[in-house]
């Protein structure tokens, strides 16, 4: 029964933890623009991260470390440089990203600008990262996360025509008005969205930080197979509503009050405190993630003691990445520049670098040093090499697309 | 060395390309632009009013919300605005549509400052005005697309 209950718990904790402020932005953006014509690309997305995931998880449940402690050692200093170099700068921007997602929930609570909130909010993040426990972190934004639910039950409320918006998700093409540019830069950023790269951090590392074994591997195999595609349903969810409220208008999405207005429209002041919860469940829960992450990827390439399963004091250098960073993303945002315009930005870069914190994932879950005969099987490395294919694609044309289409204008 | 010559190629080749003067088609993709993006404006302001007159917002939200859309509306105003003009035809463009940009912002300022004083008649009538301006921009849109 504890163990049914504990598999629960992370099932629900992976739902509520999966959208972030990228899910947030991208999905809302393109549901208003492309209906559901991209919603086959949330999907690509959600298998891709969940055949990553599961490699991440099973090599921190068997060899006890998590992925990228093993690159530099398996792939030697200099690819592991780049791998850090890449990833920590992309963690980086969408920490900034996510702080300011927080900040935007506290300022539709409120009405106060999100300038204001910005210090208050990365202060509150730091203090969560240093202070509470690893589990308590992930159990509760996981789990008020699940607030976002509210998005799916607004789109039933909202009584759309369901063979229609099942109609618009099989047309691979954009509609009238927008041309191939900017429905590839979107696809682009959704499957960013739904892949990037701290997210397999984080799952690597948190494995090591909850202690997995090869015991846990349900568990984890669990958390990805369900936890992860009911949080991409959420995601399709943002989409639908936008797409049903937004695109008959002909109204394009820039900001997070326009993400919680078709909720709003649904379902009444509840629903609008919910959603408005949710957002600030998912940004905050993301902003810790994204914050260990900063400290993991660095901590892990140098040999440094590190996590929250030792005390700050034995793990100073993990620590003091972690609040530079912070500090990093709040000095970023007090330029003032537009958090929404900041994710969108930090999509296509972690669209960038996502070979470089894929590729070794793949090596490092084939290697029997480590994972003796847990490596991965011909279907693992049949949908890691595809996967690999795929986002070798989306980086090239990443940079292309968003310089072509001035960002998806 | 390769490397570095080819990035300092595309380099220049990206400074050469963002200092040259608009073209009349850069132009109209560009008041097309700003009149998209009052479209999308004046269009959540009038979801936004609707759903408050039925008291189903939070005030914090409606100003949050109608506050955003202030400032997307006088940003595409003011972006047009600053725009170097490369032709006649595009002089037209530009005498066309900056008032209907300004009067999209004109009105979604009217409803925000009616909402903010509770005064719901106020807010209607705001609404019922955004309309056809919401209306003249969208056919600009369709139009130039």
């Amino acid at each position: 029964m504890k163990r049914v209950f504990a598999v629960t718990l992370g099932i629900l904790t992976a739902i509520g933890g999966f959208v972030d402020i990228g899910d947030l932005v991208a999905n809302s953006e393109t549901g208003a623009r492309f209906g559901m014509r991209l919603a086959v690309v949330v999907v690509i997305g959600v298998i891709g991260i969940c055949v990553y995931a599961e490699m991440c998880g099973r090599v921190a449940a068997i060899s006890g470390r998590p992925v990228f402690d093993l690159v530099r050692e398996r792939l030697g200093p200099k690819a592991a440089l780049a791998n850090l170099t890449g990833s920590y700068l992309v963690t980086l921007l969408t920490l900034a990203a996510e702080i300011g997602g927080v900040a935007l929930a506290i300022q539709l609570a409120s009405s106060v600008s999100y300038l204001l909130w910005v210090p208050v909010a990365a202060f509150a993040i730091w203090v969560a990262l240093w202070r509470v426990k690893f589990e308590t972190l992930e159990r509760v934004f996981g789990l008020v996360g699940l607030a976002l639910v509210v998005f799916v039950i607004a789109l039933i409320q909202l009584q759309p025509d369901w063979a229609a918006l099942a109609g618009d998700a099989t047309q691979l093409s954009p509609p009238d008005g927008e041309d191939w540019g900017t429905y590839g830069f979107y696809a682009v950023s959704l499957f960013a969205a739904a892949m990037t790269p701290y997210e397999v951090f984080f799952f690597s590392s948190g494995g090591v930080e909850e202690g997995w074994t090869a015991k846990d591997l349900l568990t984890s195999r669990m958390n990805v197979f369900v936890g992860f595609p009911l949080g991409g349903v959420l995601s399709l969810a943002i989409m639908g509503c936008a797409a049903v409220v937004y695109q008959p208008l002909g109204v394009q999405v820039d900001t997070l009050a326009q993400t919680a207005l078709p909720v709003g429209i649904a379902l009444g002041k509840i629903g609008l405190v919910v959603v408005i919860l949710g957002f600030f469940a998912a940004t905050f829960g993301a902003a810790l993630e994204t914050g260990l992450s900063s400290g993991y990827t660095v901590a892990q390439y140098f040999g440094w003691q590190w996590g929250k399963r030792v005390a700050p004091r034995q793990a100073t250098r993990f620590h003091t990445v972690v609040i530079i960073s912070v500090l990093l993303g709040v000095a970023l945002l007090l330029t003032t520049i537009d958090p929404i315009q900041l994710t969108e930005y930090s999509l296509v870069f972690s669209a960038v670098v996502l070979p470089l914190t894929y590729l070794p994932i793949l090596v490092v879950a084939n290697d029997r040093a480590y994972l003796d005969d847990k490596v991965n099987g011909p279907l693992a490395n049949t949908l890691g090499i595809i996967y690999l294919v795929i986002i070798v694609v989306v980086a090239v044309a990443a940079i292309p697309l968003m310089i072509l289409t001035g960002v998806g204008q | 060395m390769v490397t570095t010559v080819g990035v300092v190629v595309v380099w220049a080749a990206v400074v050469v390309w963002s200092v040259l003067p608009p073209t009349p088609e850069a132009y109209l993709a560009e008041a097309v632009s700003a009149a998209q993006d009052a479209v999308s404006a004046t269009g959540t302001v009038l979801l936004v009013g609707r759903a408050d007159l039925d008291d189903q917002l939070l005030p914090p939200y409606t100003d949050t919300a109608l506050e955003d859309a202030q400032q997307a509306a006088a940003t595409a105003a003011q972006d047009l605005l600053a725009a170097p003009v490369p032709d006649a035809d595009s002089l037209v463009v530009r005498l066309d549509l900056v008032p209907l940009l300004v009067a999209a912002s004109d009105g979604i300022t009217a409803v925000a400052t009616a909402s903010s004083e509770g005064d719901r008649d106020a807010v209607e009538a705001a609404l019922a005005a955004l309309v056809p301006v919401r209306g003249e921009l969208d056919q600009f849109v369709q139009d130039n697309q």
